[in-house]
């Protein structure tokens, strides 16, 4: 491991997040380096002068506390701007809004190819009455020039 | 790390507290407050304002129990609302007046010098540990927070990455800078030979 790439991981050596092989790698350069010998040892003395952990002892006073301003609150709060009578009616809404758009007859459009074929069903829904020749749609459709 | 019964238990105390059993949230707090009021008294040095911000927080974790889905460890989602808290607390007093640290440095006199000596306990004088407290505060709120995560706390980077929300890079990267940070200003304490 080259210099500037241990000096890149230092703070992970000393924090032990190295994973076996790098550490080994690490500690071989570390015990040659001045430098990087040096960035470990000076942090390693200002974390010791400076963080130390606090001493918090467990009570049940502060537990007795908490527990009264919880009573205070009652239930753990919900979602704002919800009601709980109501909620049921969101998929109920929406369930009826796809029930009305799946069973929705789908629009007819007749072209101008589809009233000029055989089909009498088209015809009939078209015309809404007797079917006429395909001679008359001709004659309609050309302006009575057949 | 936890044992997977463990967080079953703990899921289901949670259910407990949700489904109305109010008085199963002691059990939360017994837990944890060892843990909370740690963090807080290192973040925010003060013991007494370290106790009000722990009680805080575990109201607040209380009424956002709802909104606790499970994808982290119940430890890790509490440490983020104490991280946040308490980052909070320290924006507001960074916007009150402060000493600077030069002015700070010579009114300390000869104890700013003993900081590193391996021999200094800071609980063991006021001016000591008031001077930590106010060097640490020196520092940017997200700078104190990732170092005290580590150095405190002793949270892997895994965990520090789990508590902040961000990647394992980001981790290193904000941790090395606020290292770099702590030594430079530790350095007007000491002379430059020191640290």
């Amino acid at each position: 491991m080259n210099h500037d790439t241990l000096k890149e991981r230092i703070f992970a050596l000393y924090d032990g997040e190295l994973d076996a092989n790098a550490r080994k790698e690490a500690e071989v350069h570390l015990a040659a380096c001045v430098e990087c010998r040096e960035i470990y040892a000076g942090w390693s003395k200002t974390s010791a002068a400076l963080f130390r952990a606090p001493k918090a002892e467990p009570s049940e006073f502060f537990v007795r506390q908490v527990m009264a301003r919880v009573h205070e609150l009652k239930k753990p709060q919900r979602p704002a701007g919800w009601k709980v009578s109501l909620r049921w009616l969101v998929p109920a809404v929406g369930m009826a809004a796809l029930f009305l758009m799946v069973m929705r007859p789908a629009p007819v459009y007749l072209s101008m190819d589809m009233m000029l074929t055989d089909s009498p069903d088209i015809h009939s829904f078209a015309f809404y009455g007797d079917a006429p020749t395909q001679d008359e749609t001709l004659e309609f459709v050309m302006g009575g020039s057949i | 790390m936890k044992l997977a019964g463990v967080f079953i238990e703990e899921r289901e105390l949670i259910e407990k507290i949700l489904s109305g059993e109010t008085d199963a949230y002691a059990e939360i707090v017994r837990t944890y407050q060892t843990k909370v009021l740690g963090l807080c008294t290192s973040l925010l040095g003060d013991a007494t304002q370290a106790e009000d911000a722990a009680q805080e927080i575990f109201i607040k974790a209380y009424q956002s129990l709802r909104s606790f889905r499970g994808a982290s460890a119940f430890s890790t989602w509490l440490y983020r609302i104490t991280a946040n808290h308490c980052k909070d607390i320290l924006r507001k007093r960074l916007r009150e007046k402060s000493e600077s640290l030069d002015a700070l440095i010579e009114k300390a006199g000869d104890a700013a010098q003993k900081l590193w000596e391996p021999s200094f306990n800071p609980g063991m004088s006021a001016v000591g540990a008031d001077l930590v407290e106010r060097l640490l505060s020196s520092l940017s709120p997200d700078e104190r927070l990732i170092l005290t995560l580590r150095e405190v706390q002793g949270l892997s980077y895994q965990e520090i990455a789990w508590t902040l929300g961000c990647s394992l890079d980001a981790v290193k990267s904000r941790l090395r800078r606020a290292r770099e940070a702590l030594q430079e200003k530790g350095r007007h304490f000491s002379g430059p030979k020191s640290v």
